[in-house]
C-alpha cells in the first residue's frame, strides 16, 4: 500500500520502536499473574469503525503463570451492524518478543516498519479480513504511571493520530480505505479486571489530515464511579502534545442514555450471562476545560456501541468494555491558536458488570 | 454427525473447566449438589451428575430430577448470541421439565458452567469444533 503525499509528516521513525514495544513475551520468566499488556488500533472510517486489540494476559495463581494471547476485533458500520470476535491463541501460534514492537497471533499481525504500522487480521471464526497501513501523524508519548486505584496503575504509550490506508473486507463487502483517521496505544501493567476502578476514555480525531488538532479524553474513577481519581483532556497540535487540561480544569457532564435494540457482546456466549440490552452508555459526554486563559469545549455524541466482556481476575464476575462510536464537536482556544473542528470519536467505558 | 457429539463436548468442557478454572468447577459442583439432570440433545438422552471426583454421564434416565431437551441449532444460536436463554425457553425451543426448585438450581449451575467456559482458554476452539461438527 502506497501512502499518498498528504499522509506524510516528518517524524523520526526511530521514535516508535524505542517507545512502543512489548514489555512481556509469552515465555518471559519474570512475568507474574495479573500482568496485562495490549497493543490497540482504532480506525474511524467515514462509513465504518474498526478496533483491533492484540493482547497478552498473564493469568494463573501463585508461581504458576498462564499466558493467553488474544485478538479482539470489532467492526461497526454506519447502519448499526456490528461484527467481530475474541480469539485466543496458543503460545505456539504466537510470536512476541520483549523489546520489539511486533506481534503475530496466528494469521494476524501488527508490525512496525518503514515508519508505519502494518496490521493484518483475519479471525478464524468470522468472514473478516483487514490489511491496513497506519501512518503516524504524531510522535509517541508515554505516561509511565496512570493510577487506577490505590494499589494499581497502568502505563500508557499513545500515538493519537495516524492515517489508515488499505482494505477491510467483511462478509464479502469491501471497504477501500484511502485516508481514514486512526489511533494507536499500548497499555501495560499489573492490575486486575474487576479491580477497584472504572474508566472512560475517548479518542477524538479530525476527518482530514489538514486539521492539526486531535484530542484524547480520559477519566478514571473508583469501581462504583462515585469518586474521580483523575480526569484529563489532552490536545495534540500536529506532531506534538500541545495542552493538557487536568483535574479541576475539567467539567464533565453525561447526558441521556444510549439504547439499542440489540447489543453485540463478545465473546458471543457472554450474552447468556449478561442478558438484555441495558448498558449505562450516555448519549452524550460534554467536557469543558479551562485553564490559564485556554478553553476548550468538547461534545461527544454517541451513535452506537458493542461490548467486550472480560472475566474478572478473581472468580466470579465480569467487566464490560463498552466500545462506542460517534461524532465530536470541538471548539476553543489554546494560546493564540483557535481549535475548531467536527470529527469522529471512539470511546470506551470500562464498567464492572457483576 | 451423531447427536452424541454434544455429550463429547460437554465432557471435554467440564474436564477443561476442572483443570483450568478450578474456582468455577468448585462453584459448579456446589451448585449441582446431588442434582441429576437428564439432557436430551437431538433426541439422544444422557443423565449427568457429579460423583466425586468426576462427572458421570450415563444412559439411564429413571432417577433424573429434571429433563432439559434441545438440539444443535439451539445450542449454536445460544453460543452465537442470536438467541437468549429467555427466548429459548419461552419459545419452547429449549424445554425444561421438573420442579421449580430443580429448574432454578439447574439454571444457576448452567450460568456457572457458562462463566467457567468463558474463562477456559481452550473454550473458543471447543465451541468452534462443536459448531462445525
Amino acid at each position: 500500500m502506497t501512502p499518498s503525499v498528504t499522509l506524510k509528516r516528518s517524524i523520526d521513525a526511530t521514535l516508535f520502536p524505542t517507545a512502543d514495544f512489548w514489555h512481556m513475551a509469552p515465555h518471559s520468566p519474570h512475568t507474574r499473574p495479573g500482568f496485562k499488556e495490549w497493543s490497540h488500533f482504532s480506525v474511524l472510517g467515514a462509513d465504518f469503525d474498526l478496533l483491533m486489540n492484540f493482547s497478552l494476559m498473564a493469568g494463573g495463581q501463585g508461581a504458576k503463570t498462564r499466558m493467553t494471547p488474544r485478538l479482539t476485533l470489532l467492526f461497526g458500520t454506519a447502519d448499526g451492524s456490528w461484527d467481530g470476535d475474541v480469539e485466543s491463541f496458543s503460545l505456539a501460534d504466537t510470536t512476541i518478543f520483549e523489546g520489539q514492537p511486533d506481534a503475530t497471533l496466528g494469521r494476524n499481525s501488527a508490525r512496525f516498519a518503514n515508519c508505519r504500522y502494518c496490521v493484518e487480521a483475519a479471525p478464524s471464526t468470522r468472514d473478516i479480513f483487514v490489511a491496513l497501513d497506519l501512518h503516524p501523524m504524531t510522535r509517541p508519548v508515554i505516561a509511565n504511571n496512570v493510577r487506577l486505584s490505590d494499589a494499581e496503575s497502568v502505563r500508557w504509550m499513545v500515538v493519537p493520530h495516524l492515517r489508515a490506508v488499505g482494505e477491510v473486507s467483511i462478509a464479502g463487502c469491501r471497504y477501500q480505505v484511502a485516508d481514514a483517521p486512526a489511533y494507536h496505544d499500548r497499555n501495560w501493567g499489573q492490575f486486575a479486571w474487576g479491580g477497584a476502578y472504572a474508566w472512560e476514555w475517548a479518542t477524538i480525531l479530525p476527518p482530514g489530515v489538514d486539521q492539526p488538532w486531535c484530542l484524547v479524553y480520559s477519566r478514571i474513577g473508583n469501581r462504583y464511579r462515585g469518586a474521580t481519581l483523575s480526569q484529563s483532556l489532552i490536545l495534540w497540535r500536529r506532531e506534538f502534545p500541545s495542552r493538557k487540561f487536568y483535574g479541576r480544569d475539567l467539567s464533565i457532564t453525561h447526558q441521556g442514555m444510549l439504547r439499542r435494540d440489540r447489543v453485540l457482546r463478545l465473546p458471543r456466549v457472554a450474552s447468556l450471562l449478561i442478558p438484555g440490552k441495558a448498558a449505562d452508555v450516555p448519549r452524550e459526554i460534554i467536557v469543558t476545560a479551562h485553564g490559564y486563559g485556554d478553553e476548550v469545549a468538547l461534545r461527544m455524541s454517541f451513535d452506537d456501541f458493542a461490548q467486550v466482556v472480560v472475566p474478572n481476575d478473581r472468580w466470579p464476575g465480569f467487566t464490560t468494555l463498552c466500545e462506542i462510536k460517534g461524532r465530536a464537536e470541538v471548539a476553543g482556544r489554546v494560546g493564540d491558536e483557535r481549535v475548531a473542528f467536527e470529527g469522529r470519536v471512539q470511546a470506551e467505558l470500562n464498567h464492572a458488570a457483576g | 454427525m451423531p447427536p452424541a457429539d454434544f455429550f463429547v463436548f460437554l465432557r471435554n468442557s467440564l474436564s477443561r473447566i476442572a483443570h483450568e478454572v478450578p474456582d468455577a468447577h468448585r462453584a459448579l459442583v456446589d451448585a449441582m449438589g446431588n442434582l441429576r439432570a437428564r439432557l436430551v440433545a437431538d433426541g439422544a438422552a444422557r443423565t449427568i451428575r457429579f460423583d466425586f471426583p468426576d462427572w458421570t454421564i450415563y444412559a439411564g434416565a429413571g432417577d433424573a430430577d429434571l429433563e432439559v431437551a434441545f438440539d444443535r441449532a439451539i445450542i449454536v444460536d445460544l453460543i452465537d448470541g442470536r438467541l437468549t436463554m429467555e427466548d429459548a425457553i419461552y419459545q419452547e425451543r429449549l424445554r425444561m421439565r421438573g420442579s421449580v426448585e430443580t429448574i432454578e438450581r439447574f439454571h444457576g449451575a448452567l450460568l456457572i458452567y457458562l462463566e467457567g467456559l468463558i474463562r477456559t482458554p481452550g473454550a473458543p476452539v471447543m465451541l468452534e469444533s462443536y459448531r462445525k461438527a
